[in-house]
């Protein structure tokens, strides 16, 4: 008994360090997290900023009803929900089988190498990518340029509303994959090298061992990421479509964020501007926490 | 334990919720109110200093690359010192800010906090929401007794328009910056392509039409088969008054005038839905048919690379386009002879809708004492430092070194023929019949400009030539159509309550429209649907309450 206090007590001081160095942390969540919370009730006023908070009508859910009643609510939703849809199914996979590959290569400095050029454009923004991007599919862009040469012609790619969206995803993917990856070498290295020595005394080949060994081995990890991921689900990528669409691509290529951004500029409108925001939030934790119990029941990992 | 930590944290929260929710609702006096006593009937005379020193705050808005010199600051500079010597005010700055979008944040947020600077520069919606919240004063008075009767002639010289603007049920709320005539804009295209293909200088729409079909047919430029563009355009296609790249010039030909509120047939009516619009539309998706115009006009980011690089043989812009971007192409090839041409109908005649002639509206808070102050401070910048000062060294070196940015409130008025103004003037010190010293310091710069490029055309360099084809050349051009502009004045410029709502979507459907039709996307058609549905979902309540809120101005 007397053993179990002191070892409490001692236990207690040297925690207490490290809960002081998390107070910092703690109250910048709090008065930037938390606090602004409170915001929230303008979603449901007819907020005007010179009344304030406390001084504006209640509407109550009259914000939510005009937002379903905007003519191109749905197709707004089905573009967001579309493309970031196909993004997080994408930067899921190929960041999986980016790292698998990667694991395969036995020779180091050719691993490093390929492995520090892919992070790159993760650290690029999408101000300075997007003018790549455009000037790649660009009329007489390399990529015009090349097809030109098996004789089909030019393709005003970036005002299409065929290609638009495959081009978001796809350079979302480029751009990320390579630090997406990180993560997944890291689950790779944590699978106990034991397994891998068993799994060759029963003969079995590459194929089977990636298959029955690194396979389930990075499941939690995957399943983990995906869940994370799928708050994204409304978030289409406000900075990257902003900076490539136009109007001809409205059809394929307004997102929630960028309508938004438009009618917030526009008109101001702060209430409509929380209400949406607060309806994103909502939708993504209602998918995060099933997709956490889905993990829970499935791959025992959850995340909280 | 546990339950004692989670006590302590929600207390935590608790108390700082009301604490920061009442930090953004107080609404402290200014320190400047403590001090002022109201102004006496002498001090409130234009130029008349102030026995006691007055205090006022500023929302100041600054460039983007500060240009101050050394050991000057925004509230200490040559600006806020000539203030101080004439007036014995001295500003504060409330909060400082980018112009553009980081200005416009700063202001919304001192709207919403109550807490406002004594005076600041604010947009249409802005002075809309002040009034409406009663949080600025009534300046009718002090208009009367602290403005200079130049000032009152430059307000005049729009007809009252700017000045209207800024009055709500008969109370003049805000002192307007004014937007000097920039009309009409011209076709800005490569005379030295012209020249080698031997073509006139064009008059009318089917010059135009016929100088793009030359220049990307026969690529006087050397770009190589099929990548010469004709046509520079803009996304927006048009309605941006005296802007880069927008097709007005054509659509006027049509009597269209998109984006603008105007009265047609004694109804209003919004200029996009027009039928006027839909042939003026249906005009230049033939132009892109044959190729005339920018094949990827709407994917174009930047219009100007393809000018500055050679691609690209014409644009529409106004007078000033030759200081920017032409500037930049005459640096990257001075061989690149960009001339411009005023553009009319069939009879001479040039038709072009006006602006709002308001640009920016300057407030005095509610509770200060000093309201005549801000007539005084346009008063002495705009008729004492221009007309009576303009050799007042500590300015003018100010200017000659580039420095910038510098007045606590920075309120322009002018005349609405100032840019016409300004090309006589030069153009009389250049021909000898005027003093340049008795020049203002900016037009003393193009008069420079002029000389230099005269003394020299062939080896000019791009700041001489800016100087001569801008101030010479187009301005020139501009006056010489003066007697033959026929304006068309759009009649309402604000936000209605169902636009705050709606001409998001509206906007975004006219965009859409407008870029597909042209870009032959759509057929000339699809116009009626768009019109249709415009009016079905808003377009018909805005349209009705336009109507109303001119009724309540006139």
């Amino acid at each position: 008994m007397q053993l179990a206090r002191t070892q409490k007590k001692q236990h207690k001081d040297s925690q207490l360090m490290y809960h002081l160095m998390m107070l910092p942390g703690m109250l910048f969540l709090l008065v930037f997290s938390f606090v602004p919370m409170a915001g929230i009730v303008m979603a449901f006023q007819n907020y005007i900023p010179a009344k304030g908070i406390l001084g504006s009508d209640w509407v109550g859910l009259a914000n939510f009803k005009y937002m379903f009643q905007i003519p191109d609510s749905m197709q707004i939703l089905a573009n967001t929900v579309i493309i970031a849809g196909w993004k997080i199914v994408f930067n899921t996979i190929v960041p999986v089988v980016f790292a698998l590959l990667l694991n395969e290569i036995r020779v180091n400095w050719a691993k490093r190498t390929i492995q520090t050029v892919v992070y790159l454009p993760n650290f690029l923004s999408w101000v300075v990518l997007a003018t790549v991007v455009i000037n790649l599919f660009d009329y007489h862009g390399p990529v015009n340029t090349f097809l030109q040469t098996f004789g089909v012609k030019p393709i005003l790619f970036m005002g299409s509303n065929d290609w638009f969206r495959p081009i978001m995803i796809g350079s979302d993917v480029w751009k990320g994959f390579g630090y997406g990856s990180i993560i997944y070498l890291a689950a790779l290295t944590g699978i106990d090298p034991g397994l891998y020595e068993a799994a060759e005394m029963d003969g079995a080949s590459r194929w089977s061992q990636l298959l029955h060994v690194t396979l389930p081995g990075m499941l939690p990890t995957i399943m983990m990421m995906t869940a994370l991921n799928l708050t994204n689900i409304l978030n289409a990528g406000f900075d990257q479509i902003f900076n490539m669409y136009n109007p001809i691509v409205y059809q394929t290529g307004d997102i929630i964020d960028t309508y938004v951004y438009r009618v917030g500029l526009l008109g101001q409108q702060y209430s409509l501007g929380t209400a949406i925001g607060l309806l994103k939030s909502l939708v993504g934790a209602t998918l995060m926490i099933s997709a956490n119990e889905a993990s829970k029941k499935f791959a025992n990992m959850q995340i909280f | 334990m546990k339950i004692n930590a989670k006590i302590i944290a929600s207390t935590i929260l608790l108390c700082a919720v009301p604490l920061l929710l009442t930090a953004c609702m107080s609404k402290g006096e200014s320190s400047s109110d403590k001090d002022n006593v109201a102004a006496t009937v002498a001090e409130k005379k234009p130029f008349a200093k102030y026995k006691n020193t007055v205090k006022y705050t500023v929302g100041k808005s600054i460039p983007g690359a500060p240009k101050l010199p050394k050991g000057d600051s925004y509230e200490n500079n040559v600006y806020t010192r000539y203030i101080k010597k004439n007036l014995n005010a001295v500003s504060v700055d409330k909060f400082e800010a980018e112009n553009g979008d980081n200005y416009d944040q700063k202001v919304a947020m001192a709207i919403s906090t109550g807490d406002l600077p004594d005076i600041m520069a604010v947009n249409q919606s802005q002075l809309q929401q002040l009034v409406d919240n009663d949080l600025i004063q009534d300046l009718s008075s002090v208009y009367k007794t602290s403005t200079t009767k130049s000032i009152k002639k430059m307000y005049d010289s729009y007809g009252g328009r700017p000045l209207k603007q800024a009055t709500f049920n008969g109370k003049l709320m805000a002192l307007p910056t004014t937007q000097t005539n920039n009309l009409p804009t011209m076709l800005w295209v490569r005379k030295d392509w012209m020249d080698k293909l031997g073509l006139a200088e064009p008059k009318t729409i089917d010059d135009v039409e016929n100088i793009l079909e030359q220049f990307v047919t026969k690529d006087p430029g050397n770009n190589g088969a099929g990548k010469t563009i004709g046509l520079g355009l803009s996304k927006t296609v048009g309605g941006s008054y005296a802007s880069l790249f927008q097709a007005d010039d054509v659509m006027s030909k049509f009597n269209s005038f998109p984006r603008q509120w105007i009265k047609q047939d004694g109804k209003v009516v919004y200029g996009s839905t027009t039928p006027e619009t839909k042939k003026a539309l249906g005009y230049l998706q033939g132009w892109f048919k044959k190729g005339l115009i920018d094949p990827q006009m709407s994917v174009r980011d930047k219009i100007e690379s393809i000018l500055i690089s050679g691609q690209c043989g014409a644009f529409f812009g106004p007078w000033w386009s030759g200081d920017y971007p032409l500037t930049d192409a005459y640096k990257n090839n001075p061989k690149a002879d960009w001339q411009p041409y005023v553009i009319t109908d069939k009879d001479g005649k040039v038709k072009a809708y006006t602006q709002n002639t308001a640009g920016s509206y300057f407030v005095v808070r509610k509770g200060f004492k000093h309201p005549e102050l801000l007539a005084k401070i346009a008063s002495l910048l705009n008729d004492k430092l221009v007309y009576k000062d303009y050799a007042y060294k500590p300015i003018v070196n100010y200017g000659l070194k580039g420095y910038d940015g510098g007045k606590p409130v920075d309120l322009l008025i002018n005349y609405a023929t100032a840019t016409t103004d300004m090309h006589d003037n030069i153009m009389k010190a250049v021909n000898g019949k005027k003093d340049p010293k008795t020049l203002i310091l900016d037009d003393y710069q193009n008069y420079k400009k002029i000389k230099a490029y005269n003394a020299d055309p062939a080896n000019a360099d791009n700041n001489a030539w800016s100087g001569h084809i801008t101030r010479d050349v187009s301005t020139g051009k501009m006056k010489d159509t003066l007697s033959k502009i026929e304006e068309v004045h759009p009649v309402f410029f604000g936000q209605t309550a169902t636009m705050k709502q709606k001409w998001a979507n509206l906007n975004k459907m006219e965009d859409a429209t407008f870029l597909k039709i042209v870009t032959n996307q759509e057929s000339v058609d699809k116009f009626d649907d768009f019109v249709k549905s415009w009016h079905k979902l808003g377009g018909d309540e805005i349209t009705k309450e336009v109507k109303q809120e001119i009724k309540s101005q006139n």
